[in-house]
């Protein structure tokens, strides 16, 4: 017996501090919806995870339709995770379907103690690293793009919205150089990293996903951004 | 007073900076405020010096350049592909699927999720404990496991419950003179540091528990504790 499947919720843009403090241009730029307004609602809604409870109890009944709003709900949001960590546009999508593909297999599994999106993310989490050890054995290794390669693949990963040229081509080249140095960083870092600056989790959610401790999450943040600082201080100026 | 002596508080001062950058920065994205002595020392460390206040700037526009990046979307057309596989599959849903392509084994990691297990390294806390050294134990696709360097590590067991978990690592520690001492859903295991290699394969061999993750972990320390949570 399925019980009645609530509509959800709808994910009105959030005020982001560090963005409506910080940054004048962001209400310009035609960007693309940050994690919490791309659906993927944030974890910190108090009336998403019981939806996504029952949305997954109905995909482990079988229910379809259930399956489809959870992936159009994520679905940016885990591809921009395995694309930061993989560097490959393509890599990417097939890892993200999978992620998917195993939600759905084991959406049984889910006992709610976590949040939803949490349990997700632990699922990409643990594919994408498991697919960078698989594909370094095969002697590619993921995430060090040749630079001609990553611009060309980078200025399609970046959203394509009414942008002109020249600001076109300046974001580009930063996320290129963006994607560079997270590619440089010890996986492990650069999943922390970018799950806390990039996809703006909170340190208790990192440390849900990956099972470290608290502490270890922050040094590890700490570390990864002294890293990026030193490589990109030129290109944030 | 040596050289040495006289700059030793100031490397630990602009250490200490640094730690507090951090979560100044995070303190504006909902992580809590510093304390009060931690914000004013702060300040008054950044009105002085000018090689933190530099390394200050560059991490704010770092954190907040970060945050600007345009998000990646998913491709045209990526829900629709995802649901096709998931109907195929429903249609001709392999019996063992979980365990037949070894590229996919992140699969199978999740779903033995309710009967996971979760090894935690825990460096033992301690003076002059560089991040160095350790070891990483691969190979679940078969053949010998490879040891690399590497530490805390995530042991899942797809097929086994919480009961064989726990017997199989008592078992383990027991044949490399450690100890199991059992925490509600923790078991806390301590050996000595010299066995850790072949307690990582003895835990991975069979493929059954997979060992997986990696970090660091002090050369110097002779016992090794590990965390293993019976989800
Ligand atoms: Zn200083």
């Amino acid at each position: 017996m399925l019980r009645a499947m609530p509509e959800p919720p709808t994910n009105a843009p959030m005020a982001r501090s560090a963005l409506t403090v910080a940054d004048e241009r962001s209400s310009e730029r035609a960007a693309g919806p940050r994690p919490a307004e791309r659906g993927g609602a944030s974890t910190r809604d108090p009336a998403t995870p019981m939806d996504e409870k029952v949305l997954l109890e109905r995909v482990a009944a079988g229910d379809q339709r259930a399956f489809q709003l959870l992936v159009e709900r994520y679905q940016h949001r885990v591809f921009a995770f395995c694309a930061r960590m993989v560097g490959d546009r393509a890599e990417a999508e097939d890892l993200a379907q999978d992620v998917f593909l195993t939600l759905y297999r084991n959406a049984g599994e889910f006992r709610g103690e976590s949040a939803f999106s949490t349990w997700l993310f632990r699922i990409a989490k643990n594919q994408t690293l498991n697919r960078i050890k698989y594909l370094e054995r095969r002697g590619r290794a993921a995430g060090r793009v040749p630079p001609e390669l990553a611009e060309d693949r980078l200025a399609r990963l970046t959203d394509e919205d009414a942008l002109d040229a020249d600001e076109r081509l300046a974001q580009s080249q930063r996320a290129e150089a963006v994607q560079a140095a997270i590619s440089e960083l010890a996986e492990d870092h650069r999943a922390v990293v970018v799950l806390r600056d990039m996809e703006d989790m909170s340190y208790e959610e990192i440390s849900d996903i990956t099972g470290l401790p608290l502490g270890t999450v922050k040094s590890r943040i700490h570390r990864a951004r002294s890293a990026l600082a030193k490589r990109l201080a030129r290109i944030f100026q | 007073m040596t050289a040495l002596d006289a700059l030793t508080p100031l490397f630990s001062a602009h250490a200490r900076a640094e730690r507090l950058m951090d979560a100044r920065l995070d303190a504006d994205r909902g992580e809590g405020p510093l304390s009060p002595e931690d914000e004013a020392w702060l300040e008054s460390h950044l009105a002085s010096c000018p090689r933190c206040r530099g390394a200050f700037e560059d991490r704010s526009r770092l954190v907040q350049g970060l945050l600007r990046e345009p998000p990646l979307m998913a491709p045209e057309g990526f829900a629709d592909r995802v649901l096709a596989r998931a109907q195929q599959e429903v249609t001709q849903r392999p019996a063992v699927a979980l365990h037949e392509e070894p590229r996919h084994w992140g699969q199978w990691l999740m779903a033995g999720a309710a009967v996971a297990a979760t090894v935690l390294f825990v460096a033992l806390a301690g003076p002059g404990r560089g991040p160095t050294g350790a070891v990483e134990v691969g190979g679940a696709g078969g053949g010998a496991p490879v040891v690399r360097e590497a530490a805390d590590f995530e042991v899942r067991a797809p097929s086994v419950g919480a009961a064989e978990v726990r017997a199989r690592v008592v078992r383990i520690a027991d044949a490399h003179s450690g100890t199991v001492t059992a925490h509600d859903r923790v078991l806390v295991v301590r050996i000595p540091r010299a066995e850790l290699v072949g307690v990582l394969q003895d835990l991975s061999r069979g493929g059954e528990l997979a060992v997986t993750r990696k970090s660091t972990l002090a050369p110097e320390q002779e016992t090794v504790v590990l965390e293993v949570a019976l989800e």
